[in-house]
């Protein structure tokens, strides 16, 4: 190797040797070690620039970002917008705990029953309402004597029924 | 690639979902992948983005991937570096804007200083480099990959690589010029 070619190879890739092409690594540390001070002058250039770039460190990942990154592994995080919504809101202290044998399927449970709780509530509120609508004409049509239970028919209803007594009054 | 891929049994792992590979592979890929983003971005926030959109895909690809059709790490690099660049494209004004706010000239008064001055004055003149010379000296000086690996990522011959690195690391030291002659020695400011 020349000390031209060295020089070359020390302007592209620095002076460490590890980062010189491996084909070339051999012949220029030969090189190296006659003390050729064009060699050396190369050298400790590529040495300086070398230094001025480790100076540039980066921050390390933060632990929010790790977390966020694991939580986004779990499958169900990935189709469920609704977990993402979730997860997002509350991380936990350790986000894959049990991912994904039983974080995943307790979520899905958890929002499975509360969708059911929902729906529930709902079908109260109309049972509800259904009955209150009722009372007032129960109240009005109320028979003198209330049908027993062998006399309850498809007209015995609240609206059928009444409309038969009223007609007896 | 013929050659044993060593993250091809974690990745296996990963496509089963073992929480344990899942933390393993992050340990071991997201601190190279942030840095790497962070370089060519000169923005964190926007590195963590990409960061993040990065695993998204290993996640969805994990359980796909085939041995010994390319090398995962290879792979890591191209995604990041695609999404690194539409980032750029869009973002390029603001982001060198940015960069060139962090160069604050004030004086240093100990080495601490000196090292937070030296390491933003790096980080300018990193983001003043050509595109292309800049992911050269990423991947070649920063992420270590080998002249081949960052080649093949780049899409250039070596020789080319070579040129590319040549011309970066001549515009660095240009832009470095004046920290040379204050700092290089240990020396600080009059």
């Amino acid at each position: 190797m020349t000390p031209e070619r060295f020089r070359s190879l020390t302007e592209a890739y620095g002076a460490a040797p590890e980062h010189w092409p491996q084909a070339e690594r051999a012949a220029a540390q030969a090189l190296l070690e006659r003390q050729d001070p064009e060699v050396l002058a190369a050298l400790a250039s590529a040495r300086q620039l070398d230094q001025f770039l480790a100076a540039h460190q980066v921050a390390q990942p933060t632990p929010a970002l790790v977390s966020r990154i694991i939580v986004s592994a779990s499958p169900a995080s990935r189709w469920n917008w609704l977990r993402c919504w979730t997860l997002t809101r509350r991380p936990a202290a350790n986000p894959l705990r049990g991912w994904p044998g039983q974080t995943a399927p307790s979520f899905r449970i958890k929002t499975f029953a509360a969708a059911l709780g929902l729906l529930g509530v709902c079908l109260a509120g109309i049972v509800t309402g259904a009955c209150l609508m009722s009372l007032p004409t129960a109240a009005v049509s109320l028979p003198a004597r209330a049908p027993s239970l062998t006399e309850l028919s498809y007209s015995s209803t609240a609206f059928g029924g009444s409309t038969q007594d009223w007609g007896n009054e | 690639m013929t050659h044993e891929d060593p993250d091809a049994d974690l990745l296996a792992r990963v496509g089963n979902q073992e929480p344990d590979a899942v933390r393993d592979l992050v340990a071991r890929k997201l601190p190279r992948l942030l840095s790497l983003a962070t370089r060519l971005l000169g923005d964190s926030r926007e590195a963590e983005d990409v960061a993040q959109e990065v695993f998204m895909r290993i996640w969805k690809q994990a359980s796909r991937w085939q041995r010994g059709q390319a090398r995962f790490d290879t792979w890591l690099h191209r995604v990041a570096l695609n999404l690194c660049y539409d980032r750029l494209r869009k973002h390029r004004e603001a982001t060198l804007d940015e960069v060139a706010e962090q160069t604050d000239p004030a004086p240093a008064l100990d080495d601490a200083l000196i090292d937070a001055a030296r390491d933003k004055r790096v980080a300018a003149a990193l983001a003043a480099l050509p595109a292309r010379q800049r992911e050269a000296l990423v991947l070649q000086y920063y992420q270590e990959l080998s002249n081949a690996q960052t080649a093949e990522l780049m899409g250039v011959t070596i020789e080319a690589l070579e040129s590319l690195l040549t011309r970066a690391r001549r515009n660095l030291r240009q832009l470095l010029a004046d920290e040379r002659g204050n700092y290089a020695d240990g020396g600080t400011r009059p």
